[in-house]
This record gives structure tokens, sequence and C-alpha cells, in this order.
């Protein structure tokens, strides 16, 4: 699967009425893409590129999409917006992964489509002399909003302006970097950029997966690898650190490499200190009778990588081993006088935590990371990637067990998707082989096979309340309405009085206000925008424009409710997703049993009445 | 910025850095054999031309304008400077235009001259491909092996594609504010006198001492 960039730009992302779009082709060439965006200018394409790197979809960013003579071009946040959306999520149809990077052009020309604009650019329009000022342009508008609303979505800047007039600018507002689209390098520079900044699934198919968490922490690998400094993977048993300790060193681009396989030793844990020496160091040979002599792990390692298992586990005294050697890049073999330089990076995995001083060298740990931490995410938040993982395991497992092949059931597969994987995809692994194993002769994968006891399984569903959970889905679903307000207020409704005790508001008043304050604060904010639009470019000396919801606001008793209704829908419309992300901060802050002001302004019990002398 | 400046500006980034260097690009790709389609190559050899004549032209335009604003035309018609022969007005010329190098001046003589080779190289490259493409079958141009004809087409469209990009640094250093603004100063400092001679020899004192 190719990578799959979204390019916005006023150029290549118009529409034009004969069809073909040659400044799109002329880019697809240059940077050997594919044009999938679907729409007339892609179908409309003769050109053929035999070896693309990256499959890349176009968007204006503007409306009309399709200008002509006559046409009043404008630039489009919102819809922006939205196409981000569309492919920034775990959710895609067939397992497809989300974009990989995003590429935003700087200045979006505006304004009418005249015959002598439409006659040098078809369907581009005059431009307005704001357009062209390094301090209006549209692309770092957008880049604001995507950096507020996607942090972790990657943004590269793809422009033949001169990268001077906005290098400030676009490193505050978080794009990664500049593309020159004019500089000869540019398609290389592009590549070497989604190499280590776009979000890519791991081809080998070693680490299967296509969901958000999976590839950022793909990508944080392939960040680390660049460098030879040791590199921390956390992450709970079973998540596939060793692994992810596979791909570093698979995709790292250091001049040595390990020679042979990589050494893995599987649990430090098990050393005492004499036998971490020998292992690590090795023997010099005839350092007593009867013994050989061995190349340690480190030496075995030098010029390459070395994967260390379940440091957290490594005790105090042979933790101090390994900070000499990490320290001093230096061992000295058991029984020998000479020391030995050596050039190893450490890749370090632990499923605990390593803050507690007592238990871990703080300058160990500190060493252990230099070159950065990979967090692996729990099977139970990238549940999108279980299919993709069953397939695999189902296949494995016939193979293994020459069992008939079977087809998984779409109930099979829901009952999967309900359970939280305590044992993450090493579980999952032993339960499907399980399925396999104990039923070789069938055709289909259905849920009496998987051996997830009820209890367990409904626990999973049960580890919050079901009312609250519920509540939860619903406000989770609603989250996905992304044209519908009715959602939205159904879900202030729901949350403001159906399903709150008295007892949970106590301690949590205050914050109750605060998501209050904060959804006032947004509509007022929402208000004097919509009021700031009115005052155009048409009419800048014009009567100030107070937008009704404004008026509403201030009580004037003329605005009808209907109208009003209206335009509060239409005002609150792109600010939904924000007051519902509010609201389900609030609302999961309030039912987490954890919450200490909860605990500590609960009401004191009442004595028990008295009955028959027995307290009851 | 002013009028001038804008154009100049578009004139860089909508036609020669949008379409003449992506076309090139392209052109190159498909000489390596990483893109095909029938009709391709001549499909853009025809854009290219179409894109670069508009540039030309625009820039042509462009530069004969920054010529005369820039007054150092105009200026050897203000006295006391047109009492100057043809031969000393000539060597004036070359006098300002080396004590000002980075000024509009020399700048739009070299962006002239790369402008006209540029033009060449161009139309040579097109007609070069049309004869490519003219007694055989397009497809099987584009699929042709690697060989030295095939290298020294690439070798061509890599100096084509480095000077157009080294037309359009050029084009980055023009700004209106570049012209050298002393005319009037001139003007005023130099003192007519009754033969045409002493007046050149005060002109070139001005000049010596105002530079």
């Amino acid at each position: 699967m190719r990578p799959r960039i979204l390019v916005i730009d006023d150029l290549f992302g118009r529409i034009i009425p004969k069809g073909q779009n040659a400044d799109r082709e002329n880019l697809c060439g240059s940077f050997l893409w594919q044009d999938i965006t679907g729409d007339a200018a892609a179908r409309e394409s003769r050109q053929k590129v035999l070896t693309p790197i990256a499959d890349a979809v176009f968007y204006r960013g503007q409306l009309p999409y399709e200008a002509g003579v006559g046409s009043i071009v404008e630039n489009d946040l919102q819809g922006s917006l939205d196409k981000v959306r569309e492919g920034w999520t775990d959710a895609l149809p067939n397992g497809q992964p989300p974009w990989t990077m995003v590429l935003l052009d700087l200045c979006f020309y505006t304004g009418h489509v005249t015959e002598e604009s439409n006659r040098r650019t078809p369907g581009m329009p005059e431009g307005r002399p704001r357009d062209d000022d390094p301090s209006n342009y549209f692309g770092l508008a957008l880049l604001d909003a995507f950096h507020h609303e996607f942090p972790a979505l990657p943004i590269f800047i793809l422009s033949s302006k001169p990268r001077e007039e906005v290098s400030l600018e676009f490193s505050k507002r978080g794009a990664l970097g500049f593309i020159d689209r004019s500089d000869l390098r540019g398609p290389e520079l592009l590549q070497e950029a989604i190499w280590y900044h776009g979000l890519l699934p791991d081809t080998s198919g070693e680490i299967l997966g296509n969901s958000l968490q999976l590839l950022i922490a793909l990508r944080k690998a392939r960040q680390a690898s660049r460098l030879r400094e040791n590199i921390l993977i956390r992450g709970e048993l079973g998540t596939g650190k060793e692994l992810m300790a596979r791909y570093v060193h698979k995709v790292s681009t250091l001049p040595h490499n390990l020679k042979g396989n990589e050494l893995v030793i599987t649990d430090t844990s098990q050393f005492t200190p004499e036998m971490f020496s020998a292992e690590f160091f090795g023997i010099k040979p005839k350092t007593a009778t009867g013994v050989n002599g061995n190349i340690g792990w480190v030496e075995a390692a030098d010029g390459g990588d070395l994967f260390l298992d379940e440091v957290a586990n490594m005790r105090l005294d042979v933790q101090a081993g390994l900070l000499r050697v990490l320290q001093e890049r230096k061992i000295t073999p058991v029984g020998s006088r000479k020391s030995k330089s050596v050039d190893v990076r450490f890749i370090s995995a632990t499923n605990t935590a390593l803050e507690d001083e007592t238990k871990f060298k703080p300058d160990l740990l500190d060493r252990l990371r230099l070159g950065g931490t990979i967090w692996l995410p729990p099977l139970r938040e990238r549940k999108s990637d279980i299919p993709l993982l069953v397939e695999k395991f189902v296949w494995e497992a016939e193979e293994k067990l020459g069992a008939m092949h079977r087809e998984i059931t779409a109930e099979a597969l829901d009952k999967l998707l309900k359970y939280d994987w305590p044992g993450n995809i090493r579980e999952l692994r032993t339960r499907i082989f399980y399925a396999v194993s104990s039923h070789p002769n069938v055709e289909y994968l259905v849920p009496a096979h998987v051996l997830i006891i009820e209890s367990e399984l409904q626990k999973s569903i049960n580890s919050v309340p079901a009312i609250q959970q519920n509540e939860i889905l619903s406000l989770e679903k609603s989250t996905a309405f992304t044209n519908s307000l009715d959602g939205l207020l159904e879900i202030i409704n729901n949350f403001e009085f159906d399903h709150l005790g008295k007892t949970t508001l106590v301690g949590n008043l205050g914050d109750l206000e605060h998501a209050f304050s904060l959804f006032l604060a947004r509509y007022l904010h929402a208000a004097i925008n919509e009021t700031k639009k009115g005052n155009t470019i048409d009419n800048p000396d014009g009567d100030i424009y107070y937008h009704p919801a404004f008026k509403l606001m201030a009580g004037d008793s003329s605005i009808k409710p209907d109208a009003a209704k209206k335009h509060i829908r239409q005002m609150l419309e792109p600010l939904k997703d924000e007051l519902v992300g509010d609201l389900l901060d609030l609302y999961k802050k309030i039912k987490d049993p954890k919450n200490k002001s909860v605990r500590k302004h609960r009401i004191n019990k009442l004595p028990r009445k008295r009955t028959n002398g027995m307290k009851q | 910025m002013s009028d001038w400046d804008t154009q100049r500006a578009k004139l860089n980034h909508d036609l020669l850095k949008n379409q003449v260097l992506p076309t090139l690009d392209r052109i190159k790709r498909i000489a390596e054999g990483r893109l095909s389609g029938d009709g391709l190559l001549i499909e853009c050899s025809d854009h290219l031309l179409l894109v670069w004549c508009e540039f030309f032209f625009g820039l042509r335009e462009l530069l004969e304008q920054a010529e005369i604003d820039s007054g150092l035309c105009s200026w050897l018609t203000y006295p006391p400077l047109n009492k100057l022969n043809d031969q000393d007005a000539q060597w004036m010329l070359e006098l300002i235009l080396s004590r000002y190098p980075n000024s509009m001046g020399p700048i739009v003589k070299r962006a002239k001259v790369d402008l006209a080779v540029l033009d060449h190289e161009i139309k040579q490259l097109a007609s070069g491909i049309t004869r490519r493409c003219g007694n055989s079958d397009d497809a099987s141009a584009a699929k042709d092996e690697f060989n030295d004809v095939e290298k020294s087409f690439i070798a061509q469209l890599i100096t084509i594609r480095k000077n157009v990009s080294n037309l359009s640094e050029t084009l980055s250093l023009m700004s209106s504010d570049k012209k050298i603004q002393f005319l009037p100063g001139v003007i005023a400092g130099c003192k007519l006198e009754n033969s045409d001679r002493s007046e050149v020899l005060t002109i070139q004192t001005f000049l010596r001492e105002a530079c």
C-alpha cells in the first residue's frame, strides 16, 4: 500500500470545465504521484506513472471547486477541515490507513475569474492584493486550524514562494518543514520527509496494522533509528516490543549493522552480577581450567544493536555494570586486563515504570532513552487493527496446524472487538490458535470458537457501569456526527440532566461551572467572529453588522425565536467538535472512580437508625 | 509593492516556477522512462512552448519598462548629460553601471541576456522533441532504451532547468527599490560651462564625488 498524501492547493486542486488539469499532471509527473482524487481531472489524465512513490488526493481548499468566467472564488476553511477529517480516522473503508501526510500551499488566489485570468490559467481568479501578502496567506490559516484540531497530523508546506517569507510563521504554527516546488531535489526531499515524518505502516507485514496509534509509534521508530543513540521501547505485555526492536534495527540507515541476526537477551532479570559479566563482557580463553572463553553479547553486537528485554527487572548491581558500559563505551572480558572500545546501540524494552529511583537507576534510564522513547499502544487502543491481526493469525494457525481454511464471521469479529485484550496481541494470537486448533475442520470461525468466557467479555464491556457505558457510547457516537447540530444539542440535554445524581456533582461543581463557562466563551467567540464576518471587503466602511445571535445575547427582543435558533445553529456548526470534546473530558473526569476531588468532598454518611437496639 | 514588482513576482511564481519548471521536470521523467502515455511527450512540449512564450513576452516587456523607469536611458536626455556625444554617453552609461552593479540596470542587462539564451535553448528542445516524435510512434519514443541519445537529451534538459532556476533567482533579486534615484542630484550638482568638454569633466568630477 503506497503512502496516501493530501495536497491542498488552489492551482492543482481545481477542476476545470475541460477536465484536464495540466498543472496537476505536471506536478504528479514531476513528483511521481498517482492522482487518485477521483475527480474529472484525474479521470481525464492520460499520463501513466510507471512506479508511483505515493498516491495523491488533491483538494482546492476553495469554493467553488469548478470555477469558470464570472465565478467568485473564496477560501473554504471548513471544507478543508472536513477533507482532512475524512482521512484522519481509524475507521476508513477497506482498512485503509489514514493520511500519510498533508501538503499545504501558501498563497491561494481569490476573487473574480475574469476572461483574462481564465485565459492565462483556466478556472483561476485574478487574485486580490491581500492574497499575496505573506501575513495573510491562507495556507498559514489552514496550518493553524489543522494543527489545533489534529495535533499529530504531519503537515509540510509545498510552495514555490520564498521560504524566508514564512519560515518563522510555519515553524510557530506546527508545520514540520517546507519543500520548494521548484527545487530540482524536491521529489527526493519529499520522499525523505514522508519516510521520517509521515505515517506509514510496516510494509514487510511483520508489524501489522494501520491504526493511528500504531503508525505514530512506527514513525517514532524511524525517527529514532537515524541516530546511534540508545532507544527505549515501552508498552504493556504482549504489545510487540521485540518486533518493534527488530523494526528499528531494520530501518536504520546506519552504515554498520549487526553482523548476522540481531542479538536478543530476553530477560535481563535472570542475571546475577557474575553471570551478567560473563554473558555481557565475555570470558577470556583459559581464564580457568575447563573454561573455553567466549565473546560476550556486547562485543558480538559491536557496530550494531543489542536488544535488552525487561530491563525493569534488572537487579541494581547488574544495572551498575550496564551503566558503566554505557558511560565508558568499553568492556573488559572476565579474566582479561585489557579493555576494549565498543560501538553498540542498546535497544531496551520494558512493560513497567522505570521512574522509581529505588528500583531503577535514574542515570541509567536517561542513558537508555537518549535516542528517544517509543510507546507501543495496547491493543484496546488500536482495535481497528484487530481484523487484520485476526486474519493473519488464522492463516498462520491453519498453516501450522494443517487446518482447513475458514472465513471469519462478522459475529466472531464483533466478539473479538468487544473484548479489551489485557494480554494484548499475544493473547489474541493464543486465543485464535486455540480456536483453530480446537476446530480444525470447519469453514467458518464463529463466536463460539473464540474462547473468551462470557464473564471476561462482560467485564470488558462493564468496566464502566452500564448506564455510563451507554452514555459514553452515545457521546462517542455523537462525536461522529459531522454534519448534525442535532447530535450536539442531544448531548448537552443528556449530559445536563438525565444521568447525574447529586453525589456525583459533589466536588465537581467547579468543573461544571468551568465547562459551562467554556461553552459560553465559545458561544461568545463564535458570535463575535460572525459579527466580524459581516464587515466584508465589499463593505469595508459600511454599517457594522451585528449577527442576530449576538443581538439575541444582548437582549434584543426583536429577534424571533425561530430565526435565532437558525442563526445559533449555523454559528455553532463549525464548533461542535470542540464543544463535544470539552463535554467528553468533563464527563469522563466526573465518572473516573479515581477522581480524588470526589472522594475528598464525599458527603459524610448519616448514622444508621437503631431498631430494636440493633444497628442496621 | 509597486505594480511592476507585482507583475515580476507573478511572472516568476505563476509562470516560471509553477508552469515552466514543472513541465521541464515532467519531460525529464518521460525521458527517464518513469512516465508514459499516448502523445504525452508532444503534449508536454507544446505546453512548454505555450507557457514559455507567455513568460518570454511578459518578461521582455517588463525588462524594457525597467530600463526606462530606472532612468538610465532617460538621464542621457536631460541636461547636462544630453550634451554628451554618443561615445561619451556610452562611456557614461558604462561608468554608472559599473559603480552600481546591484542596481536595476546591471541586473536587467543580465536578465535580458539569460532570457535570450533560454529562449533559444527551449525552442531547440521543443523542435528536437518534434523531430523525435515526428516519424515514430510516440509511445515507442517514450519507451526507448536508455542510450546515449537519451542521456544527452536528459543532460540538455538538466542544463535548461538549471538556467531557468538561475533566471528565477535573478528575477527574485529584482526590485523597483534598486533604481538609482540620484538623477535630480546629478542635474542640480552639475555646473553648466560654456564648452562641452568642461561640462563632461564637471560631470565626471561630480560622479566621482557622488559615488
